[in-house]
């Protein structure tokens, strides 16, 4: 893990240990769905074949092993399946050179000393900015059309970095692969998706205050990020959630009305009071 | 950079190279006698400031640091991405002094944690024909790029007057730079500094 007191700014011990404690409580949700699903593929086998199992079984214990073989193939190929990748419609165009926006773009990865990657703009009623993996691997960084009109220039540079962090840690690959595993949990084992849901989307939720803070920082501008946020927001209206946005790390949550503990972003007072602890450290400085 | 690193975003801090500032003089020299290009004398440092405080107050902070160290005078100003430029003015137009007084604009600003807000460096340059070019130096990346604004934009058919850089030129001038100053590869990471200070 290197050297502890390596990091870029300052550490957060707040957001370090909640980020610690759902990486644990996610993997604790792997090992409960693997058991869980080869618990499952067991009763259906022993359904069928309580003789043939019982009978071969005692010559050769291995074959018990069996169901939790299954188990993981099962979980690595739903996983494999959500990381192929997207293809952005005829909707997502790209932007003037020299526009504002890809001159922000280019600066803040400079300043992050990330490669830059490509802009697209989408056409959508709801303010919001999002990264998709396409299908070649690529990370691009999408905003909505409707977040250009909404949001000032400031606020743009808040999104545009905290997608800039989404894309130099892989999240959306990241939270594509964790939604698979939700997904499958919640449809093959639905007992057990009271825990995992929970475990995947709360991990999902410190990676949005995770990138919050980095987006702050590399803009040294917290309020910006904090007005960014209320705008997006305020703005989102109920009707049919944008599909797309469901593996793709919005930068709001895309769809509302979710149970508390099945929320893919922390609440905007959640989101506040973290911020509020960048601003205050960089006050210190 | 391992799983945790990575979720715990642990990223190391770049260590930067300024001494590749010291290769400007020697640039500005070909700079001169390949293209007429004369330095402007003028160069300046670009950085965020924190929000919630004035230009003044980091202008006068920044000045006190650089006394400190026998630093030259800076003069702060503002830009429309939110961004301060630290200006050093050198007059008559020394670039040798000018490389000093940025290296020194630049290490204050990092020695007093500024450092992950650094963005970059410019030295501007002017032709008789009053031609303007700039060497953007990218602290992070401690490499160099030429912005050239375009001197004949024309108007579009609604009859705005578009920004537009000079693309050919730049490449000239990376491809005659390219012995004296390490050059950025990536042309993505070649931002457009239009309104920066002495250009």
């Amino acid at each position: 893990m290197g050297d502890r007191t390596a990091s870029r700014y300052g550490d957060d011990p707040v957001l370090t240990r909640a980020t610690r404690r759902a990486v644990v409580s996610v993997v604790g949700a792997v090992v409960l769905l693997v058991v869980g699903l080869s618990v499952a593929v067991s009763l259906v086998s022993f359904k069928f074949g309580t003789f043939a199992f019982k009978a071969v079984g005692a010559t050769h214990g291995w074959i018990l092993l069996l169901p939790l073989a299954i188990a993981v193939l099962w979980l690595t190929r739903a996983i494999r399946r959500a990381t192929r990748g997207d293809r952005l419609g005829s909707d997502a165009h790209e932007l003037d050179v020299d526009h504002p926006l890809r001159v922000s773009l280019a600066r803040l990865a400079a300043l992050a000393d990330v490669p830059v990657p490509p802009l697209r703009v989408v056409d959508s009623q709801r303010p919001n900015s999002y990264v998709v993996v396409e299908e070649d691997g690529t990370q691009t960084l999408c905003v909505t059309s409707s977040a250009l009109e909404a949001c000032t220039q400031a606020e743009l540079d808040a999104m545009l970095a905290h997608e800039l962090f989404h894309v130099a840690h892989g999240d959306a690959r990241l939270t594509s692969r964790l939604e698979a595993m939700a997904e499958l949990a919640d449809t093959r084992v639905s007992v057990l998706s009271g825990w995992i849901v929970p475990a995947v989307r709360g991990l999902m939720r410190q990676r949005e205050l995770s990138a919050d803070r980095a987006a702050a920082l590399l803009t040294s501008r917290p309020s910006d990020l904090d007005s960014a946020v209320r705008t997006c927001t305020r703005a989102v209206h109920p009707g049919p959630p944008d599909l797309r946005l469901v593996t793709a790390v919005p930068f709001v949550e895309a769809s509302s009305g979710e149970r508390p503990g099945w929320c893919t972003h922390p609440s905007v007072d959640e989101r506040a009071d973290s911020l509020a602890r960048v601003a205050a450290q960089l006050g210190q400085r | 950079m391992g799983l945790f690193d990575s979720l715990l975003g642990r990223s190391k801090p770049v260590r930067p190279d300024l001494d590749n500032l010291f290769g400007l003089p020697s640039a500005a020299i070909t700079l001169e006698t390949s293209m007429g290009l004369h330095p402007t004398g003028t160069g300046s440092v670009a950085f965020r400031a924190p929000e919630g405080r004035a230009f003044a107050d980091v202008q006068a902070e920044v000045q006190q640091l650089l006394d400190l160290g026998g630093g030259p005078a800076v003069e702060a100003v503002g830009d429309e991405y939110g961004y301060t430029w630290l200006v050093v003015r050198t007059d008559p137009p020394d670039v040798s002094s000018l490389v000093t007084d940025l290296h020194a604009v630049n290490t204050s600003l990092q020695d007093s944690g500024f450092g992950p807000t650094l963005l970059c460096s410019l030295v501007s340059f002017v032709d008789d024909a009053g031609r303007r070019a700039g060497l953007v130096y990218l602290y992070k990346q401690g490499t160099f790029y030429p912005f050239v604004p375009s001197t004949a934009p024309g108007t579009t058919i609604t009859g705005e007057a578009p920004l537009r850089r000079d693309n050919l030129l730049e490449i000239q001038l990376r491809d005659l730079l390219v012995n004296d100053l390490r050059m950025e590869k990536d042309t993505s990471r070649w931002f457009a500094v239009w309104g920066a200070p002495g250009l």
